[in-house]
């Protein structure tokens, strides 16, 4: 994926978060109102996207990133926070003062068989934004969406079949297509290539890098799978339990991972050379994630972080540089990994192997 | 160097797999709707059932004409030629096809015309009833919480009250008055909760869906989500339900009509006349059986027509095999 | 569980509140002159004005709405326009035929459904399996009245001229005079009412049973070595009854329609036919009381059955 240009750079980050938290009560009951918890998905989270860049945001399962992906898209009502888009305010609006905006950012979802009513056919959904927006009717709106499936890679004369009689990866290829018809600034993709087969991930990743430069987009590329997001990013911001706790320009990130969490995610990726596979060894992580329910008082990662201290347990790390760091590669952690420093691998702590293997499970490696 | 580098994009086609020209070529636009109808259509007790009610529906249409051709007309009383000097109706033969009624008229022709009410009400209240309770039923399934709950409450209210009872109360209350626009409203009154309540039951599942929520990021609107991605899922549910309602309204209707509520004499009805029948049974066997077997015929195709319908929308439900999960 | 009955009964109350109330708008406040319905067709000027009077006709409308909501609370239920017995006289009277046919109905109902269900689901395809589900399909088509008026023809009168009396063509024989003459008189009433509603539950039955010998758990179960008998009726028919529990509670409606109308065709002076003659007779008290009294029934049979369900599966008493 290419660097954002400099004259882009120019005009200012596409979306601009503050603040942004959304919590969801968790109630008693079909008839009483009683809040009984409430769970913390997203807490805090400030970041820019910057424009025609790739974002990568990376988490667990739990980690609140497809949280983050409907905050960022007003899917749903933010707790609190705010939300700008191309510098104007877009927090707090009611659904129909939203639809203009909705032309400028789109979002990508990853089931291939959810994301598509089954009953409609392909044409009707791509033509849909266009519907929607009254921006083209009849002949003219099925010439534009068979446009944009010749661009996205697929047979316009497809035009009035059904998703059932399309691949996984193709119909994918037609979520690309609906979310782009429109031309957005702002394209969102949330998993796009979790549950495609491993040898049409690249075709869709491709196609997706492709389209960037093309329509000179904007992403937010959401993924669990740290070798893919390597790929494809440019910044990376890595989420646990609700908030971001390290970001950083993708060479950056691996290079010299500040927090923990990131260093012992980016070492359960296996890697596929077994020789290379014996020297770095994997690092441990205790436990599973907690609910966020309930979230951990201080630094929510104390718990499971070898390097934990009683002030992690009291205080909560701001985002911030660390060291003589980049500018924009911030983490949050009250003792940042130094340059080279290693965690204690699961030998070395006792723990049994199983463990590390589950986190290796969590941040979804390619076999 | 992750796996993603090493990938050459451009030596993958574009589907996968065995089967990818099977994919591509062979399925051509075959809609979920053409597919049942496929089925539908290879169904023999299906085309048996339909074949049947077309045949009544002829009956009704054409009444006037087997009016003409009997020459009987369905409310003249034929004391001469339909009742026996004792008073007695007289039976089938060359006179009366089916036999005559107590009041010597023709059977047949009375069964004809009384095809039409059925038909009529049946039909058009099990319309009302479905189009209101699928409008309902999505109301209440997507916009949730209050809409859904006093809809909810509503409809849990309407299906507790005993229907035949209240049927009883409205046309006494009204003193009488109201003929078969009366037995349409009531009918599709007591029947719209139940299908409300189903198609409630599928918009709430839908609801959670991925496309649903591609939609709303699209920037669509309740109602274009409402009528534009969801009634096509439901459709067909509600079309089954169609097909199962109608017999019941035709049987609800004759019913009323039986307890002498609904349609007033001396206007022909299949439960009028079988109302009048318990009378005669005794010396008039064919004033039960002909109306009889014209009102079975009639509810056992439709029902046997919405089996079919129900399997050809969603094949599992033949169950005869085990299922599989 | 307390607090889902408490739950349960107040929504009952509410619901014959409404129910009290829609009655009393649509017999004291349409347009329809209450007075002249009462007191029939050919009443004199002064008849009319008597019943006004009585009825507190004149007062305004919300005083007449609060007197009637506190007879019906004590348990006035006026008097028949037909023979002036007080109401509750008549439905006291009536109420043990109605329990007769209703209750032997439901439980015959219940037994033929299930058992013809499980016969069918235990011999998929078989010669068993197709009759079960003809008949089913048959009866399930085939109005109540008209079963009742084919019995009458066939198995009354037909047999009657073949000289087997067994049947007799109407009337009922109180259970206290003689059980012998009750059931002989009630045989054909209840098997009406049954094989209609039986019909639904024997296809109700047979689908899911179908479903549930098709689950895991049952495959689980014959692995183990369990007789066929154990695995039908302890483990797959227990998971079966519920959406027959749901049914019968939809049933329960359905049932006093039933009722009036195998009352009518059989001639049982009951509940039922006390309410079809009241229609012809314009007998409005007896009929406003009987209305009551259905919805009352409903509503509680309801309760009943919405408690049954409780006991049976606790996720229900968080509803």
């Amino acid at each position: 994926m290419k660097e954002g240009t400099t004259a882009d750079i120019a005009t200012g980050p596409v979306l601009s978060l503050r603040g942004v938290t959304k919590h969801f009560p968790v109630r008693s009951g079909s008839l009483s109102r009683r809040v009984q918890a409430v769970v913390h998905a997203v807490d805090d989270v400030s970041i820019d996207v910057e424009r025609g860049e790739t974002l990568g945001l990376v988490g667990e399962t739990g980690s609140g990133k497809s949280t983050l992906a409907r905050c960022m898209m007003r899917l749903v009502e933010l707790t609190s926070g705010t939300l700008m888009l191309d510098g104007e305010d877009i927090s707090h609006l009611k659904p129909r003062q939203l639809r203009p905006y909705r032309r400028r950012m789109q979002m990508i979802f990853q089931d291939p068989y959810g994301s598509l009513n089954p009953r409609r056919r392909v044409g009707s959904i791509i033509g849909d934004p266009f519907a929607i927006h009254n921006v083209a009717d009849g002949p003219e709106r099925k010439r534009a969406v068979q446009e944009i499936m010749e661009l996205v890679g697929l047979n316009p004369e497809h035009y009035n079949r059904f998703p059932a009689e399309f691949s996984g990866g193709q119909r994918q290829r037609i979520g690309v297509a609906r979310a782009l018809a429109l031309r957005p600034e702002l394209v969102i993709a949330d998993e796009p290539v979790s549950a495609l087969d491993v040898s049409i991930r690249a075709q869709v990743i491709n196609l997706l890098a492709d389209l960037q430069e093309e329509l000179k987009l904007t992403y937010v590329f959401i993924t669990h799978d740290l070798s893919v997001v390597r790929h494809v990013s440019n910044r990376v911001a890595v989420m646990y339990l609700g908030q971001i706790v390290e970001v950083a320009g993708r060479e950056d990130l691996y290079a010299r991972p500040r927090h923990p969490y990131t260093r012992a995610l980016q070492s359960a990726i296996p890697v596929p050379d077994p020789d290379e596979a014996d020297r770095s060894a994997r690092a441990a992580i205790i436990g599973e994630p907690p609910s966020p329910i309930r979230p951990p008082s201080g630094c929510r990662f104390h718990p499971r972080c070898p390097k934990a201290q009683s002030l992690c347990a009291a205080e909560e790390p701001r985002l911030e540089v660390k060291f003589n760091d980049h500018a924009n590669h911030l983490a949050a952690c009250h003792f940042p990994l130094a340059e080279g420093e290693q965690l204690p691998t699961a030998q070395v702590l006792g723990v049994p192997v199983p463990v590390a293997a589950a986190v290796a499970d969590q941040a979804g490696a390619a076999p | 160097m992750s796996v993603y580098d090493e990938m050459a994009v451009e030596s993958l086609p574009e589907a996968q797999g065995p089967g990818a020209d099977y994919v591509a070529g062979a399925i051509q636009g075959r809609s979920p709707w053409h597919l049942a109808f496929e089925r539908l259509r290879h169904d023999r007790v299906a085309v048996v059932s339909a074949v049947v009610i077309v045949l009544i529906a002829c009956l009704a249409i054409f009444a006037p004409l087997v009016a003409t051709i009997t020459g009987h007309g369905p409310d003249t009383q034929f004391h001469m030629t339909g009742l026996t000097p004792e008073g007695i109706p007289v039976g089938p033969g060359k006179h009366f096809l089916l036999g005559a009624d107590e009041l010597g008229r023709d059977i047949l022709v009375r069964i004809c015309y009384g095809a039409r009410i059925s038909l009529l009400v049946g039909v058009v209240a099990a319309g009302l009833a479905v189009a209101g309770g699928a409008v309902l039923g999505m109301l209440a399934g997507y916009m949730g919480r209050l809409v859904d709950t006093t809809l909810a409450r509503l409809i849990d209210v309407v299906l507790a009250m005993p229907y035949l009872v209240f049927a009883i109360a409205l046309w006494t209350a009204l003193g009488g008055q109201g003929g078969i626009m009366l037995d349409v409203a009531v009918i599709a009154f007591f029947s719209f909760g139940a299908v409300a309540r189903v198609v409630r039951g599928q918009v709430l599942s839908i609801r959670e869906k991925e496309y649903i929520e591609a939609a709303r990021s699209l920037g669509a609107g309740t109602l274009r989500i409402m009528f534009v991605d969801i009634l096509p899922n439901v459709l067909a549910q509600v079309i089954v339900y169609f097909t199962l309602l109608v017999p019941a309204a035709i049987v609800f209707e004759a019913t009323l009509a039986f307890l002498g509520i609904g349609t007033t004499p001396p206007t022909p009805d299949w439960g009028s006349m079988l109302s009048e029948a318990l009378n005669y049974y005794e010396v008039a066997w064919w004033y039960v059986v002909f109306p009889g077997l014209a009102l079975l015929a009639t509810t056992l195709a439709f029902n046997l027509l919405g089996d079919s319908v129900r399997d050809a929308f969603d094949p599992r439900y033949s169950r005869i095999f085990t299922r599989e999960k | 569980m307390a607090r889902f009955l408490v739950r349960r009964i107040f929504l009952g109350v509410v619901v014959m509140w409404l129910v009290a109330t829609v009655v009393f708008i649509l017999y004291f406040v349409t347009p329809h002159d209450p007075a002249r319905l009462i007191a029939g067709k050919d009443a004199t000027a002064q008849m009319l004005t008597d019943v006004r009077i009585r009825l507190g006709l004149n007062e305004p409308i919300i005083q007449q709405y609060f007197s009637y909501l506190g007879r019906l609370v004590q348990g006035n239920l006026g008097y028949s326009y037909f023979n002036s017995e007080p109401v509750s006289t008549i439905i006291g009277q009536d109420l043990p035929v109605t329990a007769s046919l209703a209750i032997g109905g439901a439980v015959l109902w219940l037994i033929i459904g299930v058992l013809a269900g499980v016969l069918a689901a235990t011999r998929p395809r078989s010669v068993a399996d197709r009759t079960v589900t003809g008949l089913a399909l048959l009866f399930y088509s085939m109005p109540t009245f008209l079963l009742g008026e084919l019995f009458l023809l066939l198995l009354f009168f037909r047999l009657h001229l073949l000289g087997f009396d067994f049947f007799p063509g109407s009337g009922y024989v109180g259970i206290t005079q003689s059980v012998g003459g009750w059931a002989q008189h009630m045989i054909l009433p209840w098997f009406t009412l049954a094989l209609v509603t039986g019909a639904v539950y024997a296809r109700l039955t047979r689908g899911s049973m179908l479903d549930v010998l098709g689950e895991d758990y049952v495959r689980t179960a014959r692995a183990k070595g369990l007789s066929e008998r154990r695995v039908v009726y302890r483990h797959a028919l227990r998971a079966a009854i519920t959406p027959v529990t749901t049914q019968f509670g939809i049933d329960l409606g359905t049932l006093l329609g039933g009722v009036i109308v195998t009352e009518t065709v059989y001639g049982l002076p009951g509940l039922g036919q006390q309410i079809y003659n009241s229609i012809s007779r314009q007998d409005l008290p007896v009929i406003i009381a009987l209305v009551l009294l259905a919805s009352a029934f409903v509503v509680t049979a309801n309760i009943l059955v919405d408690a049954v369900y409780a006991l049976l599966d606790p996720r229900v008493r968080l509803t």
